[in-house]
């Protein structure tokens, strides 16, 4: 017996082989389609968002949107993590409250500053081609202060009896934070971020500074909302055009729209607990 | 219960440590790069200084600019602003407050751009064309306060909903009448909110770059004289244009760190004063 | 007298400079009801949270001492907090389900231990209820909100929910605390039940209840354990005045 070959085990083996191989080529197949299939509309997609030069208002405010959801998205998960840590591992103690208070200074700075950076220390560093992504990460630096004290906010306001209750059942720290917390401070996030996004989608000064690095270039960043409005005023020598006031009233229903939507989403957050005098938050 | 015997109490900390290092590194990285945009101001500034590349007359009358018009529109704004929270919470009826308070969140969306816009309009259908040497403080002021006042309000209209009911009970119960209750139960409880948000108020309009930049190039164009009076060069203007000049002006950083300041001076005060002395009552 | 399941030596819990718990010593039967008595701010909250090293979460907090678990410290560097917390079993004084269907706030404790068959976590739900008192009063809403439930249910729940982890120990803070005489009566039954099968201690302002419930008698004056025995000894013949004072309900 030790020398036969289990012949079940061998056409098993094979069979599987076979079929592992039909699929995947199969599948290798159906993705060459697809992505031959999509390709052109998603390269069209990519080309209307990066142009820099605007033609509809539509288009400039599809792309203004598409950037600065870009911005939100690049500084979310870097700021709902050092949320997480300064409201759930640190201390509350005066360091934190001197490191908080310092965060959401950052974040009502005025937008000019954050312009700043864009100009000084990331224009040049990029280069004249890549305006659109010093834009982008220009508003995401000035996101993120404002989201990181969104997001420690979204958590301290969870009753405590949720944590004391959560590690009474012999829950770590972290299963705590995945399971108790975060479902419960989701929508006060979300509303944070959206008046976040009608704030910084909204403002026109730090693409000013940024597009204020090359005074001189044919590509000025006009397919941002904002900034498209404040350059045609600037330019337009009678002001009151259809065009202006098209874009004025899109730029007014983006950041209305997000605004209304937060609120409503913050009218429905609330959770009811415990809050224990003395119990730290952490 | 049966395995107590067998099982140690002392159990080796379980592989949960992964996330929480994910997590410190995540803060640890954020929070250098939000140190890193207040170095690279307090470098570029210190730099200036040291060097000599500051026009401290300049910065200083800037600044004073910058100061004088965001006073202003803190004191347009403010008595409008508490008159309106009062009237949502303490008068208006249900439904129409209801209303009035989206309304209020909404507007304090609009993008300064927009606000911008208004002015230009303003300016040139309102005023005639001579007069625009007298483009004051006080007109740019009554911009910026359109600007700051729905988020004046909105703050406001948040923290009388927080005067507990019982205070306003007591006041009835008193046999005082519906402005009796007003003007001495719930006005002396928001007073220091209602400085709070002069505060606060300043602290957003003294860094506004488009209303004031629209309205400075409209009135270029029409006279250039109304501009050379340089009453409009607050520190945000000062810090585009000089932008605009140079790749790398060093006193730009200065005017930064400046206007910097005087935004957490402002906002922290405000900050501050907001403290609520309401917790736990119904 | 039986075996002990916690050994409490030399606690002493301290927040900030004030002392809350002054060198107790104490060894908690195994299989029995212990009653923690005593006025409030005499450290019976402190002591139980100090049992499961819940005290550690509160603010500059120093807990000195030992307590041990079936022989074996918690306190010690290389214990696992969370595996003592499962052990020993904390429900608080106020019942606060979480904001979820009545199903998963059961459910909860087993699922973060990791199990995840709908099965058997239908057959850890049903169990918990049971002994809780509960299964036949929602039985048909195990998917509605735990938050509708009423407050003498919510305590139970909270019961449920600690009892779905397995614990050895069940400590409870004043289990009866602002409930209705009809509640608390459900909620006393429960604990009769299960000190049957759990070793238990709770903390409670009420005689009576001390009386009704317990097997053994705790009673805490200011921080320092003035006596400890069999219920029926304290309440028949204390040895300290105080206690005894306390029991007849005699201050001076």
């Amino acid at each position: 017996m030790r020398n036969s070959i289990d012949t079940g085990a061998v056409i098993c083996s094979v069979f599987a082989a076979v079929a592992l191989f039909g699929a995947g080529s199969l599948l290798a197949l159906m993705g060459y389609l697809v992505l031959k299939g999509l390709w052109p509309p998603m390269r069209a997609l990519a080309a209307l968002i990066f142009a820099h030069s605007g033609d509809s208002l539509l288009s400039i405010w599809i792309r203004s949107l598409f950037l600065l959801l870009a911005a939100t998205l690049l500084a979310l998960p870097l700021a709902i993590g050092t949320g997480i840590y300064l409201s759930e591992y640190t201390r509350q103690n005066r360091a934190r409250e001197l490191i908080l208070s310092n965060i959401a200074g950052l974040g009502e700075m005025p937008p000019v500053v954050y312009g700043l950076v864009g100009w000084g220390a990331l224009a040049p560093y990029f280069g004249e081609d890549r305006q659109t992504l010093v834009i982008v990460l220009t508003a995401s630096v000035w996101l993120l202060p404002q989201l990181i004290v969104a997001a420690y906010w979204a958590l301290q306001e969870i009753p405590v009896s949720f944590r004391r209750d959560s590690l009474a059942l012999g829950a770590t720290r972290w299963q705590t934070i995945r399971w108790t917390l975060m479902p419960y401070s989701g929508r006060l996030l979300a509303a944070k971020t959206l008046e976040g996004m009608a704030r910084v989608g909204g403002e026109a000064a730090p693409v000013i500074m940024v597009a204020a690095a090359w005074p001189d270039s044919s590509k000025q960043p006009l397919h941002i909302l904002p900034y498209y409005l404040y350059r045609s005023l600037i330019e337009a020598v009678d002001p009151a055009t259809t065009r202006h006031f098209g874009a004025a009233l899109l730029l007014v229903l983006t950041s209305v729209c997000f605004q209304w939507a937060a609120l409503r989403l913050r009218r429905t957050g609330v959770v009811a607990g415990d809050t224990l005098p003395g119990l730290r938050k952490r | 219960m049966e395995s107590a015997k067998e099982k140690p109490a002392v159990t080796y900390l379980k592989f949960t440590v992964l996330p929480e290092v994910i997590l410190q590194l995540v803060a640890a990285a954020t929070l250098m790069m939000l140190a890193a945009v207040v170095v690279l101001m307090i470098k570029g500034a210190v730099n200036a200084v040291i060097t000599r590349n500051l026009d401290f007359g300049l910065t200083l009358a800037a600044a004073l600019n910058s100061l004088l018009i965001a006073a202003g529109a803190a004191v347009i704004a403010l008595p409008l602003s508490v008159v309106s929270a009062i009237y949502i919470n303490e008068l208006a009826r249900p439904r129409l407050a209801e209303a009035l308070w989206i309304v209020i969140r909404g507007l304090s969306a609009i993008p300064s751009v927009v606000i911008g816009f208004i002015g230009i309009l303003w300016l040139l259908h309102h005023s005639r064309l001579q007069e625009l040497s007298s483009l004051t403080f006080f007109h740019v002021s009554l911009f910026l306060a359109l600007m700051v006042y729905p988020s004046l309000t909105s703050l406001l209209v948040e923290q009388v909903r927080r005067i507990p009911t019982s205070l306003r009970a007591a006041s009835y119960s008193l046999g005082a009448s519906r402005w009796q209750t007003i003007v001495y139960a719930v006005y002396p409880a928001i007073k220091s909110c209602i400085a709070a948000a002069g505060f606060l108020g300043v602290g957003k309009a003294v860094g506004d770059t488009a209303v004031i930049l629209l309205l400075w190039h409209a009135a270029a164009k029409v006279s250039p004289a109304a501009v050379h009076s340089s009453r409009l060069l607050t520190l945000p203007i000062a810090i585009v244009m000089e932008a605009k000049l140079d790749r790398q002006p060093l006193g730009i950083y200065a005017m930064a760190v400046l206007l910097m300041i005087l935004s957490l001076l402002f906002s922290s005060m405000g900050r501050s004063l907001m403290r609520c002395p309401w917790r736990g009552q119904e | 007298m039986r075996d002990s399941k916690l050994v409490v030596r030399n606690l002493s819990v301290y927040y900030g400079d004030f002392q809350a718990l002054r060198s107790i010593n104490l060894s908690i039967p195994l299989g029995a009801a212990t009653a923690v008595i005593g006025s409030s701010g005499a450290g019976k909250s402190s002591l139980l949270r100090a049992l499961c090293r819940m005290n550690e979460l509160w603010d500059n907090v120093r807990t000195e001492g030992q307590v041990l678990l079936d022989g074996q410290e918690i306190y010690g560097p290389d214990v696992d907090v969370t595996e003592v917390r499962r052990r020993v079993s904390l429900i608080a004084r106020h019942p606060y389900p979480f904001p979820k269907s009545i199903f998963d706030n059961v459910a909860y404790g087993p699922r973060l231990h990791g199990i995840k068959d709908k099965r058997k976590l239908d057959e850890i739900v049903k169990r918990s209820l049971k002994q809780a008192g509960l299964w036949n009063e929602v039985k048909d809403r195990l998917q509605e909100s735990a938050l509708n439930l009423s407050p003498g249910e919510k305590a139970r729940l909270c019961i449920a929910r600690s009892i779905a982890v397995e614990p050895e120990v069940l400590l409870i803070d004043d289990p009866t605390y602002h409930l209705d005489p009809v509640s608390a009566a459900k909620v006393e039954d429960v604990i009769l039940e299960l000190k049957q099968k759990y070793t238990l201690v709770f903390a409670t302002n009420s005689m009576q209840q001390a009386g009704r419930v317990s097997d053994y008698v705790a009673f805490l004056s200011e921080g320092a354990l003035v006596e400890f025995g069999p219920t029926s000894e304290v309440f028949a013949r204390p040895k300290d005045r105080r206690t005894e004072d306390y029991i007849t309900g005699r201050f001076s």
